[in-house]
């Protein structure tokens, strides 16, 4: 199915979206209709059945043949039995439509690809030129015997896979839809009208269960695809980020930018977060998608992770591994090409989505750490694989020690307590706050152990006070790595946390409880609408975003699933959460006031 | 060997005797068609098939030749019966499923005739374990009528290549798409799961191809589980052969090398999924 893709930023001349005045603006003859089967040259060779290899079809047994079959078997009256055929699977489970229908979406409709801002504005000659010529062309189609292109075009429209994967449920939808859709699209280049026009095909497009091919297919509309190649060993290496990942939360961020392909995973509470940065070094060959849109995309863990599950088999097999953005057929492509000339070959359904970041600064942390991963996973290895958290602390003489954390004071008579305690020679760098200490959680923790002991890395560990979350770092020319932590708020150490890593937190007083959990809430989620405007890249603070009043019901409903996430799964214990902003662009240094959004979750005030 | 114990029961002589002196021969092999409880055994001169079904649609063959046997003697022309594999299983594994190298179970098997129940003497390192299984009354089994003749494409691989491929195929999709073609992509395994579609293309210049036979594009669907079963014979193989023919019925071959590098087979017959081959027509 993979077929040549266009990586060029797709046909120009797609009116409103690219609206560069100089673009050659011709009709999209859409020239990368990916061949579903390239004819190769007749080397096939037909072989006529005749010719058995080494070892025929029917062994020396007794034979399958229906003959003996028959023949056997007087007491079961074999003579008389009627041949019985199969029953062709007729039980007829269930009709392909049903099941097709019945497959769950599992991308929400994609919110209207960013940059059509330009949309208002530009009525400009050429996008106005392109819808004419493409009406033109069109209409020729419809007229004359038709030009292949337009033709395929129209193919490709109705064809292609969507979300659910219409693309084989036949043409009956999807020929609606290609029906429809170009309309609204003219609509939209002709200028006046752009602006309502876009909303209502973003609309028709939520309403239609998804970017469908026929959104894109103009293929200027969605940002043209990210295609990364990485070769050998650090396809092994990519495996292992993606498994130390899958232990942080249940959907895979990927963001390719101009410095690297960026992985990042949040555990459903907001207490961890971790990203791997992958720099264009790592990759034999890695092509971004556009700077001003990157695209963006979150994947289900569990499908990704799917891809790398053997890493054995990783190592054993994978030579070279391909990663490709297609956003015209709403699939991430992984195809792995194995050893013996095999092709793996995933096409993954993704979501487009907001970008994930923690704040965090490494530079405000009062202690570090650093030691080989190796010191550091031979110290956790002693602690029981059900052992939530342990507490890291500084103790006299620069020696720290790693101690089970027993939650209840109660248990701690029963409860098995391991304490180890390292020397600081142990490490390459002590750097800690005397009689500091922090608890923070295990699992999520070994998961980048095993990452850096593979890789044979040294591990720094940032953190500060308790309560303020720890950063663990991982830093290689090809790659860095970050594992953002939660850590528990010690009541006895100090009931009022320091404002240490620039979070400057004001404790809530219980009864401004609700208003501190909503905006946090709010600020967990607001994304930043610029995208609808078309804005450039810009430092967006959640508190500070308004809401955009026109926000598509589709997108209010994203709101509230995710919003929904957040109370339904308050943080353990007494973890603070991490403030996850979910901010759509990078842009300038944050300002501080952003961290003012850091909030706490109810069982910590309580 | 002291499995010459005294005929149970009447004088009537045994259908059925065979002996084994390695039971994992017999077990492994038995084993890789063990998806459903029941089996129907079919004894020739030539040797045992074991016959396992599911729904109507896939079939299983064991086959043991009856040189495999140390002994092997059919006093009719066919003896049919139907058994409880599980328990036949368990009882050709008594003495523990993965028993040293070194000391192997041997194996005596006597069947009576119809009505009478199949009787196992096991022995190792002189404990001898006596076992008697009830047979039931065979049933019908489904004529695939997959006839050479028919059959339009065969590829046969070694199973390695294989091997990967079904543990590793998307279980969320219903079924397997299997592709074989003269041409691009030459052979496709397709799964459509919640996540989206996967694809494993072999090239047929591939190492792990050692026939390509394909004389007209066939895409088929079968049901993924009903597929599945036959990966447990699939990790015995050493090759498998694929094949279709002009229905879409999908034969696969498992040749198995047994612990003393004798060669057994092992047969699944399965139906494709109905709907795609009505698209076809």
């Amino acid at each position: 199915m993979w077929g040549p893709v266009p990586l060029a930023p797709g046909p120009p001349g797609t009116e409103t979206r690219c609206p560069r005045p100089g673009a050659p603006a011709p009709v999209p003859p859409v020239p990368t209709l990916a061949p579903r089967s390239p004819q190769p040259p007749a080397g096939a060779a037909p072989c006529p059945g005749a010719e058995q290899p080494h070892w025929g079809q029917a062994p020396a047994g007794p034979g399958p043949g229906a003959q003996q079959r028959g023949a056997g078997n007087p007491r079961a009256g074999g003579g008389e039995r009627g041949r019985r055929r199969p029953a062709s699977a007729r039980r007829g489970p269930i009709g392909r439509a049903a099941r097709r229908s019945g497959s769950p979406p599992i991308r929400r409709a994609a919110r209207a690809p960013p940059s059509n801002s330009v949309a208002a504005g530009p009525a400009g000659p050429a996008p106005s030129r392109a819808a004419e010529e493409r009406g033109g062309a069109e209409g020729d189609g419809r007229r004359a015997p038709p030009p292949g292109h337009v033709r395929a075009r129209g193919s490709r429209r109705a064809g292609a896979p969507s979300l659910i994967r219409a693309s084989q449920s036949g043409a009956a939808g999807g020929g609606a839809e290609a029906g429809g859709r170009p309309m609204a699209r003219r609509g939209a280049g002709a200028g006046p009208v752009a602006a309502a026009a876009r909303g209502r095909e973003r609309r028709g497009r939520a309403g239609g269960g998804g970017a469908g091919p026929g959104a894109a297919g103009g293929g200027a509309r969605l940002p043209p695809a990210m295609k990364c190649v990485i070769a050998g060993s650090n396809v092994r290496a990519l495996g292992r980020a993606v498994h130390a990942l899958s232990r942080i939360g249940d959907e895979l961020y990927l963001e390719p930018t101009g410095s690297g392909l960026s992985l990042r995973a949040a555990s459903p509470s907001r207490s961890a977060f971790a990203s791997f940065l992958l720099a264009p070094l790592f990759f034999q060959l890695y092509q971004p998608g556009p700077p001003a849109a990157p695209p963006r995309c979150k994947v289900h863990m569990k499908t990704f992770l799917g891809v790398f599950r053997s890493l054995p088999a990783l190592e054993k097999t994978v030579e070279r591994c391909l990663l490709l953005l297609r956003p015209r057929a709403s699939r991430l492509v992984v195809q792995l090409h194995c050893k013996y000339g095999i092709t793996r070959t995933h096409n993954l359904a993704f979501q487009e989505c907001e970008r994930l970041q923690a704040v965090f600064d490494t530079q405000r942390c009062a202690s570090s750490l650093c030691a080989p991963a190796r010191v550091l996973a031979e110290a956790v290895v002693h602690f029981p694989q059900t052992l939530a958290e342990v507490t890291l602390a500084a103790g006299p003489g620069g020696r720290i020690s790693l101690r089970s954390y027993v939650e209840d004071e109660a248990e701690l008579g029963k409860a098995m307590v391991t304490e180890l305690w390292l020397a600081p020679d142990e490490f390459q760098a002590v750097a800690v706050v005397p009689d500091s200490r922090i608890t923070f959680c295990l699992k999520e923790f070994r998961g980048l152990l095993t990452f850096a002991e593979a890789s044979n890395l040294p591990l720094t560990i940032h953190y500060d006070a308790p309560g303020r979350p720890a950063i663990f770092t991982l830093e290689d020319p090809l790659m860095e790595a970050h594992l953002v932590l939660a850590t528990l708020l010690d009541p006895e150490s100090s009931s009022q946390p320091p404002a240490a890593n620039g979070i400057s937190h004001a404790p809530a007083p219980s009864d401004d409880f609700a208003d501190d959990l909503e905006s946090y809430m709010i600020a967990m989620e607001t994304s930043n609408y610029g995208e609808d405007l078309g804005a450039p890249p810009s430092p967006t603070f959640p508190l500070r975003t308004p809401h955009p009043i026109e926000s598509t019901p589709q997108e209010e409903e994203e709101e509230e699933e995710e919003d929904g996430a957040v109370p339904g799964t308050p943080p353990h214990k007494k973890f603070r959460s991490l403030f996850f902003g979910s901010v759509m662009a990078s842009g300038g240094p944050s300002p501080a006031p952003s961290q003012e959004v850091l909030a706490e979750d109810s069982d910590g005030e309580c | 060997m002291p499995l010459s114990t005294q005929p149970l029961g009447s004088g009537e002589p045994y259908v059925l005797t065979a002996s084994l002196d390695n039971a994992r021969n017999l077990s492994s092999l038995l084993r890789a068609v063990q998806f459903q409880d029941h089996a129907t055994c079919f004894a020739t001169a030539n040797g045992l098939r074991v016959t396992v079904e599911d729904a109507k649609c896939i079939q299983a063959n064991a086959f043991i030749q009856a040189d495999i046997f140390q002994e092997f003697s059919v006093q009719e022309e066919s003896v049919t019966f139907r058994i409880n594999l599980a328990v036949l299983l368990d009882c050709l594994t008594i003495f523990g499923a993965s028993s040293t190298p070194g000391t192997p179970t041997a194996l005596k098997m006597c069947y009576r005739g119809y009505g009478y129940p199949l009787m196992l003497f096991l022995e190792e390192g002189g404990v001898v374990t006596v076992c008697r299984i009830n047979t039931q009354e065979p049933e019908d089994l489904l004529d695939f009528d997959f006839c050479s003749t028919n059959v339009v494409n065969k590829i046969i691989l070694q199973s390695e290549g294989l091997r990967e491929a079904f543990a590793e195929l998307d279980m969320t999709s219903e079924v397997l798409q299997i592709t074989m073609s003269p041409d691009k992509p030459y052979f496709r395994l397709s799964t459509f799961g919640n996540a989206g579609s996967a694809h494993l293309d072999y090239p047929k210049d591939s190492d792990l191809v050692e026939a390509f036979h394909c004389n007209q594009t066939q895409t088929n669907r079968y049901k993924i589980s009903l597929i599945k079963p036959s990966t447990k014979a699939l990790a015995l193989s050493c090759k498998v052969s694929i094949r279709t023919d002009n229905r879409g019925f999908l034969s696969l071959q498992y040749m198995i090398r047994n612990e003393d590098g004798q060669i057994c087979f092992v047969e699944y017959y399965c139906c494709p999924d109905e709907d795609i081959a009505e698209a076809e027509l």
